[in-house]
C-alpha cells in the first residue's frame, strides 16, 4: 500500500509510470488504453494487496455498475420515470457511502477503501445524468476508468463524466500535448512545495498551541495547514491528470480573496461543493419551492436548501459533531449572505476597494472560525 | 417568443433578480454583476418551468447561456 503523492517511493513509481504516456503524447499517438492500464496497476500499488481494500473496491464497483447499467437501460425504454423510482435508485448509489461513514463511527469495524466518498461522488452524479436524460449510452470500460482515475482516486478532484470523456476520448496534437505536460508538471512541483514545504511548516507550529489564547493561533495554524495539505495534493492530483491528458477541473481559486461566504465557496474544494450544488442544492430547493409551504416563498424554500445542503456537506466528512455543527455553520452563513445582499443597503457598495478589502478580511475570520469548529479543537478542550 | 412571453420571461427575472434594473442593461452578466447566483438560477429553472412549460434539468444548462438577460431569452425562445 502506497500513500497518493506521499513519499518519495509514490514519486518514484509515478515517474515510471508517466513515462510511457509521456512518449505517447509526444508522439501525437492516443493516450486512452495506456491510461488504463496505468490506473489497474496504480490503484493495485495504492490500495495494496494485503489490507483487503481491493475486494472492498472490487465489490463497490460491481455493486455500481450494475446498478448505473440497469438504471440506464430502464431510463432509455421508460421516457417518463415515477420520481419515486428515481430517487429509490439515487438512494441506493448512496448507500454504500452511508454504510462506510456509519462503519467509522465503530472504530473495530474495518469497512470501505480509499477514496469511497470520491467514487461514489461520482457514480451518483452519473445516476442522477441518466434520470435526466442527459447521459443516453455509456459503455462499461468508460464508466470505470471514470470512476476509479488514479490520479484522482484518494481525494479527488471530482470530475464529471461527459467533461472527462471528451478528454479521454481525444487524441490531443504534439503542441496540444506539450502545453498539458507542461502545465501538468508545474502543477506538480506547486503542490509539493504546497504540501511539503509549507503544510509541514504548519503542522510543527501546532503543537504549542494548546489553551486559551492559544485555541487562537491554532485557530489560523491549522486552517493553514488544512489549506496546503489538500491545496497541495489537489494540485499535484490536477496536475498527473493533466500528463495523462485529462484535464481535471481545479479544487482552489485563491479562496482567502473571497469577498463572501458564497464566493468563498465558489473558490474553497471546488469540485466538491459544485457537486453539492448542481446534485443536491438546485435539486432541492426546486422540490421546496414546489412544496405548499414553500410556493410562495421562492427564497425561503432557497435559504432552508442552503442549510440543509450545507449540514450534509459536513456530515459527509462524518458523522461527529463537530463535523455537523461546521456544516451547519456555513449553511446559516451562507442563508444569512443572500438575506444580506438582497436587503441591507451596504451591499449596493460593493465595488468600492474598501468596501471589498473590509469584506475580505471578514470573510476570512468567519472561515477559519468555521475551520476551528471542523478541527474538533474546540469540543476536545 | 410573441410579446407576453418576453413580458413573461422579463417579469420572472425581476422577481429571481430583485430589482427592475434588469431590463435596461440586457447585456450585463448578471452572475458576475451579483444579481443571479445559485438560488436565483434554480429560481429561474422553476419558473421557467411553471411559468413557460420550459423543463430544463439543472445540469443539462451552462450558467454561460443564461448569463446575461439576452441570453435568457435566446435561451428560452429556442425551447418554446
Amino acid at each position: 500500500m502506497i500513500e497518493a503523492y506521499g513519499s518519495l517511493y509514490w514519486f518514484y513509481i509515478l515517474g515510471l509510470a508517466t513515462v510511457p504516456a509521456i512518449v505517447l503524447g509526444l508522439l501525437g499517438k492516443r493516450l486512452r488504453s495506456y491510461t488504463r492500464v496505468a490506473t489497474v496497476v496504480m490503484v493495485v500499488l495504492m490500495l495494496g494487496w494485503a489490507t483487503g481494500q481491493l475486494w472492498w473496491l472490487l465489490g463497490f464497483l460491481v455493486f455500481e455498475l450494475a446498478l448505473v447499467k440497469g438504471w440506464l437501460r430502464y431510463r432509455v425504454g421508460h421516457p417518463h420515470v415515477n420520481p419515486w423510482i428515481a430517487r429509490l435508485v439515487a438512494a441506493g448509489a448512496t448507500a454504500p457511502l452511508v454504510v462506510v461513514k456509519a462503519a467509522n463511527l465503530f472504530p473495530t469495524l474495518s469497512i470501505g477503501f480509499l477514496g469511497v466518498s470520491y467514487l461514489s461522488f461520482r457514480v451518483i452524479a452519473v445516476v442522477l445524468e441518466i434520470t435526466d436524460g442527459l447521459i443516453k449510452e455509456l459503455p462499461l470500460a468508460d464508466l470505470t476508468f471514470f470512476v476509479i482515475f488514479f490520479p484522482t482516486l484518494a481525494s479527488g478532484p471530482i470530475d464529471r463524466l461527459r467533461r472527462f470523456q471528451q478528454d479521454a476520448d481525444r487524441v490531443w496534437t504534439r503542441e496540444e500535448y506539450v502545453y498539458l505536460l507542461g502545465r501538468g508538471t508545474s502543477l506538480v512541483l506547486l503542490g509539493a512545495v504546497y504540501k511539503f514545504v509549507l503544510a509541514a511548516w504548519f503542522t510543527t507550529q501546532l503543537d504549542w498551541a494548546v489553551g486559551w489564547p492559544r485555541t487562537l493561533a491554532y485557530m489560523y495554524l491549522y486552517t493553514g495547514r488544512l489549506f496546503f495539505d489538500f491545496a497541495g495534493y489537489s494540485a499535484m492530483a490536477v496536475g498527473t491528470s493533466y500528463v495523462f491528458g485529462i484535464r481535471t477541473p481545479p479544487n482552489f481559486r485563491l479562496p482567502f480573496a473571497a469577498e463572501s461566504i458564497k464566493d468563498f465557496w465558489n473558490r474553497w474544494h471546488i469540485s466538491l461543493s459544485f457537486w453539492f450544488r448542481d446534485y443536491l442544492y438546485t435539486r432541492l430547493t426546486m422540490f421546496l419551492m414546489r412544496t405548499r409551504i414553500f410556493k410562495a416563498h421562492r427564497v425561503a424554500a432557497g435559504r432552508t436548501a442552503l442549510i440543509v445542503n450545507m449540514t450534509l456537506m459536513g456530515a459527509w466528512h462524518g458523522f461527529a459533531l463537530h463535523y455537523l455543527l461546521y456544516g451547519l455553520y456555513h449553511g446559516l452563513l451562507l442563508a444569512g449572505n443572500d438575506w444580506y445582499e438582497r436587503k441591507c443597503p451596504l451591499y449596493a457598495h460593493r465595488h468600492h476597494l474598501a468596501y471589498r478589502l473590509i469584506a475580505i478580511a471578514v470573510t476570512f475570520q468567519l472561515v477559519v472560525f468555521g475551520f476551528l469548529l471542523f478541527s474538533g479543537h474546540i469540543l476536545a478542550s | 417568443m410573441d410579446e407576453a412571453q418576453e413580458l413573461a420571461v422579463l417579469r420572472l427575472l425581476v422577481e429571481v433578480c430583485g430589482t427592475d434594473a434588469i431590463d435596461q442593461e440586457r447585456d450585463v452578466d448578471l452572475f458576475d454583476a451579483g444579481l443571479l447566483d445559485s438560488l436565483g438560477f434554480t429560481h429561474l429553472l422553476v419558473g421557467l418551468e411553471d411559468d413557460l412549460g420550459i423543463r430544463v434539468p439543472p445540469t443539462a444548462v451552462e450558467r454561460d447561456e443564461v448569463s446575461t438577460v439576452n441570453r435568457i431569452l435566446t435561451f428560452v425562445s429556442e425551447r418554446l
